[in-house]
């Protein structure tokens, strides 16, 4: 489903992606770790087409993102839902309007929006909401209504920058929950990256850690604690 | 040596990273003005900011004007009448208003209202990722956010110049008759003989290119920032700052072309 090879990408003069390598199949559910500032996010928006790479290649769904026009780009890229560290509402919106405005770019009826909306709304536990402004929203309701606009097109692909960064405990574990249930329900291929690593791990099959620009060979959830890297970053290097 | 070495070398720094800026500008502005012409506009969205940022002018632009005039005639009422010449004040109060004060000052307004509105509000949205948020989904964020401000703005400064001119030129009135005792009669009529409907007209088009002018450049700072809620505000001050001395630039060059 996703294929990268050899991946570059730097910042003016600051190499953030070096050489990384990374293939996902369909249906797969992967987490990467890292550290604040190791290149995360910049790897979803490579991913994501919101930045050109310097070199090497992205396949999404079998296109070759370097190969196509701006507006091919556009259609790929409405097979990938991606849910922002900071949710990325508009906030001259609605929270009816931030979940319609992918659909509104579709042929659908006013009614047929209506109903996805409101079935979107169901599924993320905001229902009632959606007259409600960004503004009046709690970080979580965000995150919620943010996931409800990421899925509102039934994407194939699913990135998440960050979902729980920034909530309490038993928040985090909900929005988790929501992803696990979410990601099974829809068969999504999902690709989570955080650098808060509480219980993320319940909603990957495998963890990646990223160093250097590269990403680590990949772990299983189970297995962080035989692995000296993981172990570190993870447990803080305690033993 | 040493330092006079390491000084011309800051300033080649200096004068290489104007020139990046600058070219960064001229092809963001170039691709606004593409996407203007070649791509569908929204008009809902126009008439709303057209409203939103139009309506947030008008009381400024009319104190402004009205005060600016007042000043304005104030001295010319007083030298002219030195001269004997107090037939021909209407007429050189039209002129300077509405080819060069009237244009200016909405300008300034505008810039300082608007231009500031225009780049907190993207620079908000570009640092709470709403921006990549919207290329995620498929729009470009220049057609979607520039565009229509840009036609919003270009239809409003006309509008706004012409009441800033009309402002203006009365209060100018009422201290050339109220203050100068200027029969009120040549007050008008000077103005009727010595103002050439180009006079007016090249006023409005200046506000037209000013009003460009304060969208691109608010909007390529505001789509800049890139360092959270500090970086909003500095962006914000830069793009008046800038649209002001560009303004000025500009309205010299257009007079001088014009007039
Ligand atoms: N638009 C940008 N311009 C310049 N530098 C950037 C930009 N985006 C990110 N960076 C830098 O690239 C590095 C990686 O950023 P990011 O991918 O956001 O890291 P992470 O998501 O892992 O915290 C950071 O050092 C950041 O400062
Ligand atoms: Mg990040």
């Amino acid at each position: 489903m996703i294929k990268i090879r050899q991946l570059i990408k730097s910042y003016r003069d600051r190499l953030v992606i070096n050489g990384l390598d990374l293939s996902v199949e369909a249906g797969e559910k992967i987490a990467i770790i890292g550290p604040s500032g190791c290149g995360k996010s910049t790897l979803l928006r490579l991913i994501m087409g919101l930045h050109e790479p310097d070199n090497g290649v992205i396949t999404v769904a079998g296109v070759t993102l370097s190969a196509i026009s701006h507006t091919e780009h556009r259609l790929v890229r409405r097979h990938i839902g991606m849910l922002f560290q900071s949710a990325a509402l508009f906030d001259s919106l609605s929270v009816f309007d931030n979940i319609a405005f992918p659909l509104e770019s579709t042929d659908d009826s006013d009614r047929v929006i209506r109903d996805r909306v409101l079935e979107l709304l169901h599924l993320v536990g905001m229902t009632g909401y959606e007259r409600a402004y960004p503004h009046e929203l709690s970080g979580g309701q965000r995150k919620r209504v943010g996931l409800a606009r990421a899925l509102a097109l039934k994407p194939k692909i699913m990135l998440y920058d960050e979902p729980t960064t920034g909530l309490d405990p038993v928040l985090s574990t909900s929005i988790e929950d929501l992803i696990v249930d979410l990601n099974r329900q829809f068969a999504v291929t999902s690709i989570v990256v955080t650098h808060q690593v509480s219980t993320i791990f319940r909603t990957a099959d495998r963890i990646y850690l990223m160093k250097d620009g590269q990403l680590l060979p990949a772990v299983a959830p189970s297995e962080i604690d035989q692995n000296e890297a993981y172990r570190v970053f993870v447990r803080g290097g305690l033993a | 040596m040493m330092r006079l070495k390491s000084r011309s070398v800051l300033l080649g720094r200096w004068v290489l990273r104007f020139f990046a800026l600058l070219g960064d500008f001229v092809l963001d502005s170039l691709k606004v003005l593409r996407l203007s012409l070649t791509t569908p506009i929204r008009f809902k969205h126009v008439i709303e900011h057209a409203y939103s940022l139009g309506a947030q002018s008008v009381g400024i632009t009319l104190i402004t004007a009205g005060f600016v005039g007042m000043a304005f005639a104030l001295q010319v009422v007083r030298e002219f009448l030195k001269f004997g010449a107090g037939k021909m004040i209407g007429g050189v109060v039209g002129i300077a208003i509405w080819r060069e004060l009237g244009p200016l000052m909405t300008g300034v307004v505008v810039a300082g209202r608007v231009g500031a509105a225009i780049a907190a509000e993207l620079a908000t949205m570009k640092v709470t990722e709403q921006v990549e948020a919207l290329e995620a989904l498929g729009h470009d964020p220049i057609q979607y956010l520039v565009v229509p401000r840009l036609v919003a703005v270009m239809m409003m400064m006309p509008l706004l110049v012409g009441l800033a001119d009309c402002i203006g030129f009365l209060s100018g009135y009422v201290i050339a008759v109220g203050i100068g005792r200027i029969n009120p009669f040549w007050y008008f009529e000077s103005a009727n003989t010595m103002l050439t409907l180009f006079d007016i007209m090249g006023g409005l088009l200046k506000g037209s290119f000013f009003g460009v002018l304060i969208v691109l450049v608010s909007a390529h700072l505001g789509l800049r920032t890139n360092s959270g809620a500090k970086g909003v505000g500095e962006m914000t001050t830069r793009a008046v700052v800038i649209s002001l001395v560009l303004i000025f630039v500009l309205n010299y060059v257009l007079s001088s072309v014009m007039f």
